[in-house]
């Protein structure tokens, strides 16, 4: 049994995938280029953050054991979201600035800034002397 | 000049006629256009068509029937949570057969709460699927050469493109 679903126009398909988690974000690039390109625009990513659930960052949990940190965020609904360190950052940073629904994160590790981007997982090495000269 | 009736006659897509009561098409900017301009009454042998198919133009007239009392009086909270919960029953429909249709009808008619609720269904259910139902969905066709395929596993190791 086939049926006919109508072509959604762009603006309705924007619509729709702006309510949609970066983690669904992140696994829906690989359906077409024109949607991994969409993802990346600054229109879709203000809108789509828009919308998102703001988190904040409550506390840093070091996990000498593991030699893992986890930090911890706190979101809209009280729920308590736990990210790994995915880079093995064993040394001492502090975080000093969250934006984009608490997606971003910048933390300051000593010789540099990083820039983390939660959701996609990038990071972004800023060197301090960099940093000032801006 | 304003309508002296309680309901007026719409045509469907198909030639369908279907009763939609006044406080309900206010609902939809287009229609409450022309209930301003037009003057609706008994003897009126005007019939607007809505460029919606029956089958959807029956699900939108039953949201706007829903929401009407609401929209125009306000409403308790208690009766707040009602309607939330009258909506989630009210979506509980195929994608592909309805919902998209619903989400067209909802833009073409300026219903904003329908067309939100619609679009947070849609991408609730999307959530779920995987990137080759999300393609048949939406008829679109993967593009990726093997080579980019393969370099977005690289930055993405849990990515599919199945």
């Amino acid at each position: 049994m086939e049926s006919h679903a109508p072509y959604l126009p762009q603006e309705i398909f924007t619509n729709i995938l702006k309510r949609l988690p970066v983690k669904s974000l992140i696994r829906f690039q690989c359906v077409c280029k024109d949607w991994k390109r969409l993802f990346k625009t600054p229109f879709f990513i203000a809108e789509h953050v828009r919308h998102s659930r703001c988190s904040v960052l409550v506390f840093n949990r070091w996990g000498y054991k593991h030699k893992r940190k986890t930090l911890c965020l706190i979101d809209h609904d009280m729920q308590v979201l736990k990210y790994e360190d995915p880079f093995s950052l064993v040394r001492r940073y502090n975080m000093i600035a969250s934006s984009s629904g608490g997606y971003l994160i910048c933390l300051d590790d000593k010789s540099s800034f990083l820039v983390w981007n939660l959701a996609t997982k990038e990071l972004l090495r800023c060197p301090k002397f960099l940093a000032f000269a801006m | 000049m304003s309508s002296s009736v309680e309901a007026i006659t719409v045509l469907s897509s198909d030639g369908d006629e279907f009763k939609i009561t006044v406080s309900a098409a206010k609902l939809s900017k287009p229609l409450n256009w022309m209930l301003e301009d037009v003057c609706f009454s008994d003897d009126c042998d005007e019939v607007p068509t809505i460029e919606v198919n029956s089958k959807t133009l029956v699900k939108v007239i039953e949201y706007c029937e829903k929401h009407a009392p609401r929209a125009n009086s306000g409403a308790s909270d208690s009766d707040a949570e009602e309607l939330k919960k009258w909506d989630i029953e009210f979506m509980k429909m195929d994608v592909k057969d309805i919902l998209f249709h619903i989400l067209m009808a909802a833009n073409y008619l300026h219903m904003e709460g329908l067309y939100d609720l619609a679009c947070q269904t849609a991408a609730d259910l999307m959530k779920g699927m995987t990137v080759s139902q999300i393609r048949k969905i939406f008829h679109i066709k993967n593009d990726f050469s093997s080579e980019e395929q393969e370099q977005l596993r690289r930055q993405h190791p849990g990515c599919s493109f199945d």
